[in-house]
């Protein structure tokens, strides 16, 4: 076969350029085949070349990621390499194959070759899931103390990814993290900074701890992308912890004016501003203005990246310093006018911080500039591209955003002249070019109404915009803003009065093409034409004649015919209203011909009737203008002073019961209703936001058009109503609400009598729902404008307009006091509120919910550990892990049971004695060890002898208190001697233990295993002897009886005789037993020994039926260990020298979770002890932090070890103090055997030992 | 961190392309395209920071490019690394490759892709900056390269004759990368860099 390397591929592709895609379909025809190969190097190369497609032409591999993690676990090198580049780049978080990768990633960590090492950390770091992140933590943490620099740098880096996928993980090993702070690689350094730095986003205060390493390496390291980082880092930091703050000004301060690298420069002053280093007091100014100065040397800089970098800190310090950076504005203007875009939205930024009164204007008109290519070409210098930046939608989008923004912030707080701001907005909507109609709409709007002084320029200004042809013709392109002829029609309609020519104004409502607008911009013309119409007409009516009848016959017949075109239109609102409208005309129309129609029957009265306009036309008038429109105070509800009396705390009814709660939840639904109701019209749009009153009032009419929709409930509810009125009228904690309950039912019959019953309502200052004013407007349009809180003089006549140029409250309620905290709290956020794009997430933006959680002050419990792989445990292996917790708990309550019972215990001479042995020791070692000579003893284990090693261990135990031991035993003496220097420890501590099997009520078995034979048996399956002490135990001191013990045979064990029978056992008396059996299975795979126990109590007054206890005990390595004589340390080299005789190795690692100075006395008491406790070994040979051990199995099978500590100082540590700084520093074993199912043995128990011992 | 580090060439063709979080190709695509169309309209005078992308979004996410010759080096990267940093760590990037391909060219990038993934590897792990020594970062794929001839003839076989190729072909192409790449070093470098190099810590 001829494959196509990959290199054939690249030039196939690029020898095809005409047809590539042709080309590149054909060859993926042919990889399809050849990943399915089976030669290794050919499906290598096939996801080679698939990478490379995958990179060109966007080519979706997933179907391949099988393959992909078969090339991956290629044994070549090259092969690994491109496996995990396609894993990198092809792989997802649900990519299924992922799982299949933990063993492969396992071993690859592992790996002996440090750049295998690598490519599978780079590999992890991209395809890392919650998944692998768990099962591989503890690999990458213990990888951390790796001997090569390159991969301890790349594991700092892979933890992070690691973390943000499994969060837990960051608590169990940011200690370890931390230490690598002091590796004396200083690229590993400088990646646990980093990795540091990332966190610390995220959470910054746990991370404070680390202030004192970081403070001295950034005094004492001169690697510049390190300082940097150490540099942003601090600026996380520094705004939780002030002092930091203070104590990092000097060293700043000196890299700022001494450093040559403008990035560390740079970096510095920005710390130096986000940092908050500028408000914590000192010479904060002086800082503050050495930083602007500095950064004026980057906005000098001919460098445009300096330039830009300036203006970004520049904006940073703009908050708080606006003063210092208007200082710079000169420069600042400049940049605007720079032909880069980069920089002059950096710029814009800027300029958005710094405008004012008075360079308002000339700001406005230079970014107006920018949307006005010709005009540019003169001012800026020459610049090819500048047309196509000016052509980005977006930025125009920008900067017209930047212009509202500025000119409108702070309630208009800038502009002095309110016809110009007109004129730019109207300007704007010409030159847009860009989708801006609404926010144009909306400040045309705003500024109309809210300015009284600028209304007659803006009506002038918005007919402008009416009778502008091109804006109607080109209104279905979304750029041509033609929804600003919204605000145009409405302010033109609402503000008639200053309409010179009316006539021409409702013109240009009704051209033709107006139908072409959008729905909302047509219901406020026809709303419009209805306003100045009446305006108009009224007019006309002053000084009335046949001529005005004849000209306003004229145009209504005009109006009534155009307004016909809107009845059509398919918006139901605009139909709706063009109905409404063509219906008034016409009635007014009818009107006006039937005037004449009269007067020629009554000819004398010809003048008399054309003198006297219509009546309809007078009426109409107050229709549309009775009130008017004032902007209401954001405030204006909160501002509704609490009458007196009145405790809004109170319970003004007490709660219901339930049976009354329905019905009162019942009348609720009727207010929801009104609320839920959307705004309807378009008319009332913006200036209801504020007002309760409106909300109010419409709650009140939509809930009485509900009634009146339903009239049979309304009997129903109206008699409920005044039931319950009835029943709450006496109630002094209920306030009568028949006033209101009366206007939510206002139908026109009842309201006269309404009117009279709602005195109470008037006295109290809310926004009143008085009933006249709603007589009065119900239904009218109008009426949405109108305040509920306007003075009743207001009401009835047309306000004088006052002379305010801008009213900045808006309406207040009555008796509302304007207090200072009611000046313009809202302070403006530096957080670019005109650009849309930089508030957006981002595509790329990563996940870091579960990191900021993570509280690392707080010390790992006891419960945090590193996940262990427990999916791949074998079932044995997770059957004996639940055993030993549930015996540990066994054991537990034992101890506790002991201590009460200790006074119990007193009775019998040699119970007594053998009771204090396992009481007073136990609790201290929960295990009690023999001396040597013990277990080659006979099967008949003297008491008497068992009672000396008891008080050898008390001893022992005591010496642990810091007593100095009686010399009484020269071994013992030796092994617990305070010398911690070198001692050959010449005694062997061996494994007899006594351990519990049953306590309960009544009964309590303890026993102890040894071998059957004290010498080798080869060929022959060892022979175990297990001693039982049995005891009554029974609380009620009633004798046991028909005690037995049955054993069960298994293949692994079988007993020659299986059943002991014990007979009767008097209350607190205790009889020994042996028994022998067989071992005839694996040693080293958990064998277990399982039987029964049963008795029956004997009660005064009946036998308590029998009792059975399951009973079952392990066999630990360390029984198997034959009692042989010490070897020398130069036996034990020879015989370990020769490997070919331990072909089996096995090994663990034990974190020691002690503080330095206590860690080698723990080595001396703990390891030591445990070691040949959990082997059955000896010490051959002992040194500061190691020993060697050696022991000889019944079978014959040897075991040699090593144990010894590694510590690693931590120097800096120490000399910063900080408390509870974790050591590395655990213990190493390794052992030799030869069996491999023994030593397996060795170590799993070894394990267990420590794990629960320390 | 680093988010993504893309390369491409003067025509939008992409020749590298790395993405430091998950997502979908489609998407990769069309950032890349973006990207390109908004960086491709900026004379080499204007500053290495380009403004504008519509879809990339997130809060301080900054696009840090350099221009040479016909390839564009993007770092897509988000606040907590430095801006002026990134440049130099593109510069980096770009002395690494042209030590490790001597005189490199974009025919390099495309026939050696793999072998620049590594390089990248070498120099950016994971979103965040592993190394900045040049020696280190060259050292560190000169040893693997080794392994890699070690582990298999066909990988040997392949690159030398790709870099055959490259050469043929590209001959003035690869004169031309790297004379405008030893321009571009001599004055965008010397504008910001030089400073950074004499105070000695950069790559020590």
């Amino acid at each position: 076969m001829f494959e196509k390397s990959l290199t054939d591929l690249i030039r196939g592709i690029r020898a095809n350029k005409k047809n590539e895609q042709k080309y590149i379909a054909a060859c993926l025809q042919e990889i399809h085949q050849e990943v399915k190969s089976n030669d290794p190097d050919i499906k290598a190369q096939a996801i080679s070349k698939l990478t490379y497609v995958r990179g060109i032409i966007s080519y979706d591999m997933s179907w391949a990621s099988f393959h992909v993690v078969e090339v991956m676990s290629s044994a070549k090198f090259f092969q690994k390499h491109s496996g995990y580049l396609a894993a990198t780049q092809s792989f997802r978080q649900d990519t299924d194959v992922l799982m299949l990768t933990t063993n492969l990633l396992k071993k690859d960590l592992a790996s002996g070759n440090h750049l295998e090492v690598g490519i599978a950390l780079n590999g992890l770091s991209h395809i890392v899931t919650p998944d692998l992140a768990r099962d591989l933590c503890q690999d990458l943490v213990s990888m951390l103390s790796h001997s090569r620099p390159y991969v301890r740098k790349k594991v700092v880096l892979v933890l992070y990814k690691l973390f943000l996928k499994f969060p837990e993980a960051l608590r169990l090993s940011f200690p370890r993290l931390k230490e690598r702070i002091d590796d004396p690689d200083s690229s590993v350094v400088c990646a646990v900074v980093n990795v540091v730095c990332e966190l610390a986003r995220k959470n910054p205060k746990n991370y404070l701890s680390l202030a004192p390493q970081l403070f001295k390496l950034f005094n004492t390291s001169s690697n510049n992308w390190m300082l940097i980082k150490i540099i942003k880092l601090f600026g996380a930091l520094t705004p939780l912890e002030p002092r930091l703050a203070k104590k990092l000004l000097p060293p700043i301060t000196q890299q700022i004016q001494t450093t040559a690298a403008m990035s560390l420069l740079y970096e510095c002053i920005h710390t130096v501003i986000i940092g908050e280093m500028l408000t914590s007091g000192g010479n904060s100014d002086a800082l503050a203005a050495m930083c602007v100065n500095k950064l004026r040397i980057f906005l000098e800089d001919p460098d445009q990246n300096l330039k830009y970098v300036g203006l970004l800190a520049l904006s940073k310090i703009l908050p708080t310093y606006p003063k210092l950076v208007a200082e710079n504005r000169d420069i600042i203007l400049k940049c605007i006018d720079d032909h880069d875009i980069s920089i002059r939205l950096r710029a814009l930024d800027l300029v958005v911080g710094m405008v004012n009164k008075k360079n308002l204007t000339d700001i406005v008109k230079r970014l107006m500039s920018h949307l006005l290519p010709s005009n540019n070409n003169n001012d800026s210098s020459s610049d090819h591209l500048l047309p196509s930046t000016l052509l980005e939608p977006a930025y125009r989008a920008d900067i017209i955003n930047r212009i509202i923004y500025i000119c409108s912030q702070n309630s208009y707080s800038n502009i002095v002249n309110f016809e110009w701001y007109i004129a730019v907005l109207v300007d704007l909507t010409h030159v847009a070019g860009v989708n801006v109609g609404d926010l144009l709409t909306t400040q045309i709007m705003d500024v109309g109404v809210r300015v009284k002084s600028v209304r007659q320029y803006c009506v002038k200004a918005m007919q402008r915009l009416l009778s502008d042809s091109s804006l109607l013709e080109n209104s279905k392109f979304s750029e041509s803003n033609a929804e600003v002829l919204y605000a145009a029609a409405w302010i033109t309609g609402e503000y008639c009065s200053y309409l010179e020519t009316p006539n021409d104004a409702i013109g240009f409502l009704v051209q033709p093409g107006v139908t072409k607008l959008p729905h909302n911009v047509q219901a406020v013309y026809i709303q419009s034409i209805l306003k100045i119409y009446a305006q108009w007409a009224n007019n006309l009516t002053y000084n009335w004649n046949e001529d005005s009848r004849q000209e306003l016959l004229r145009f209504t017949e005009m109006i009534k015919d155009n307004i016909s075109m809107f009845c059509s239109s398919t918006d139901l609102e605009v139909q709706e209203r063009a109905y409404n409208a063509r219906e008034i005309f016409s009635i007014i129309h009818q009107h006006l011909t039937m005037t004449p129609d009269n007067s020629f029957d009554v000819k004398n009265d010809i003048y008399a009737s054309t003198n006297k306009p219509p009546d309809v036309i007078s009426e109409l008038y107050p229709l549309c203008f009775y009130y008017e429109l004032n902007p209401v105070a954001p405030k204006a509800q909160k501002k509704v002073p609490v009458p007196e009396g009145l405790d809004l705390d109170a319970w003004i009814n007490e709660p219901l019961p339930e049976s009354e709660n329905n019905e009162s939840e019942e009348e609720e639904e009727s207010y929801g209703y009104g609320y839920t109701q959307k705004f309807g019209g378009s008319g009332d749009l913006i200036f209801s936001s504020g007002s309760g009153t409106a909300i109010g009032r419409r709650r009140g009419r939509k809930s009485s058009k509900k009634k009146y929709d339903s009239e049979e409930d309304e009997e129903l509810k109206e008699k409920r109503r005044k039931e319950r009125n009835e029943r709450i009228k006496n109630d002094p904690f209920y306030i009568s609400s028949t006033g209101k309950d009366l206007v939510k039912n206002s139908k026109s019959d009842r309201q006269s009598k309404r009117i009279t019953e709602e005195i109470d309502v008037d006295s109290i200052p809310v926004v009143r729902l008085t009933m006249d004013e709603f007589t009065f407007k119900t239904d009218k349009k109008k009426s949405k404008k109108s305040k509920a809180s306007k003075k009743k003089e207001d009401r009835h006549s047309p306000p004088p307009a006052p002379p305010v140029i801008y009213t900045d409250i808006g309406e207040m309620p009555e008796n509302a006091t304007i207090s200072d905290e009611e000046k313009d709290t809202t302070k403006v956020g530096y957080n670019n509120p005109w650009n849309t794009i930089s508030n957006k997430t981002g595509i790329l933006d990563v996940d870091f919910s579960g990191l900021s959680n993570i509280d690392l002050s707080t010390p790992l419990g006891k419960d945090e550990k590193f996940p262990q792989t427990a999916v791949y445990l074998a079932p044995e292996e997770v059957r004996r892990r639940e055993e030993e917790r549930v015996r540990r708990r066994i054991e537990e309550r034992r101890i506790k049971q002991a201590q009460e019972s200790t006074s119990r215990t007193k009775k019998n001479k040699d119970e007594k004695q053998k009771s204090k042995a396992s009481l007073e020791i136990t609790p201290k070692t929960k295990s009690v060890e023999n001396n040597g000579e013990q277990s080659s003893k006979s099967k008949k284990a003297p008491k008497k002898k068992r009672v000396e090693e008891t008080d050898d261990r008390k001893k022992k135990g005591k010496k642990d208190k810091g007593k100095k031991p009686k010399k009484k035993n020269l071994t013992l003496d030796v092994a617990t001697s305070e010398h911690n220097n070198v001692v050959v420890e010449p005694h062997r501590i061996s494994t007899v233990t006594i351990k519990t099997l049953v306590d309960s009520d009544d009964i309590q078995v303890l026993y102890t295993l040894r071998l059957g034979s004290s010498t080798e048996v080869k060929n022959e399956p060892p022979i175990m002897i297990a001693d039982f002490t049995v005891r009554n135990n029974c609380s009620s001191q009633y004798p046991l009886s028909k005690l037995a013990f049955a054993f069960e045979s298994t293949s692994d064990i079988q007993f020659d005789k299986a059943l002991i029978e014990i007979g009767e056992l008097q209350h607190d008396e205790q009889k020994s037993v042996t028994i022998e059996f067989k071992v005839m299975g694996i040693v080293g795979a958990g064998l277990s020994v399982s039987g029964n126990i049963t008795y029956e109590i004997q009660s005064d007054e009946e036998t308590k039926p029998n009792s059975d206890i399951p009973i079952r005990f392990e066999l630990p390595m360390a029984v198997f260990m034959l009692n042989i004589p010490k070897m020398t340390p130069e036996e034990f080299k020879s015989c370990v020298s020769k490997t070919a005789d331990f072909p089996f190795t096995g090994s663990t690692s034990i974190l020691l979770n002690t503080s330095t100075n206590l860690i080698e006395q723990s080595f001396q008491n703990d390891v030591i002890r445990l070691i040949p406790m959990a082997m059955g070994t000896h010490i051959v040979e002992q040194i500061p932090g190691a020993i060697t051990v050696y022991g000889r199995s019944v079978q014959g099978y040897q075991v040699a070890g090593l144990a010894k500590l590694t510590v690693e100082k931590n120097l800096v540590v120490e000399e910063l103090e900080i408390p509870g700084s974790a050591q590395n520093t655990g213990v190493r074993i390794e052992l030799k055997c030869t069996d491999q199912a023994f030593v397996d043995g060795l170590i799993r128990e070894i394990d267990y030992l420590f794990r629960k011992e320390l | 961190m680093i988010k993504s580090v893309l390369i491409f060439n003067n025509h939008g063709k992409p020749r590298i392309t790395k993405f430091y979080q998950q997502i979908d190709i489609g998407t990769q695509q069309a950032l890349l395209q973006e990207i390109y169309s908004l960086v491709s309209k900026r004379p080499d005078t204007a500053c290495n920071f380009l403004e504008g992308s519509q879809m990339l979004g997130g809060k301080d996410t900054r696009i840090i490019y350099r221009h040479y010759a016909t390839l564009y080096f993007v770092f897509v990267v988000d606040e907590s690394e430095s801006e002026l940093g990134i440049l130099d760590l593109i510069q980096v990037f770009v002395e690494s490759l042209d030590r490790c391909f001597e005189n490199v060219c974009e025919l390099d990038l495309i026939f050696h892709f793999e072998e620049v993934h590594h390089i990248l590897s070498e120099v950016v792990s994971g979103g965040m900056v592993l190394e900045t020594n040049i020696s280190e970062i060259v050292s560190a794929y000169n040893e693997a390269n080794k392994l890699k001839k070690r582990s298999g003839t066909i990988a040997t076989i392949s690159t030398s004759g790709a870099g055959a190729v490259a050469r043929d072909l590209g001959a003035n192409f690869a004169n031309t990368v790297t004379s405008t790449l030893q321009n571009t070093l001599q004055t965008t470098v010397n504008a910001t860099f030089p400073t950074f190099r004499r105070s000695s810590g950069f790559n020590t």
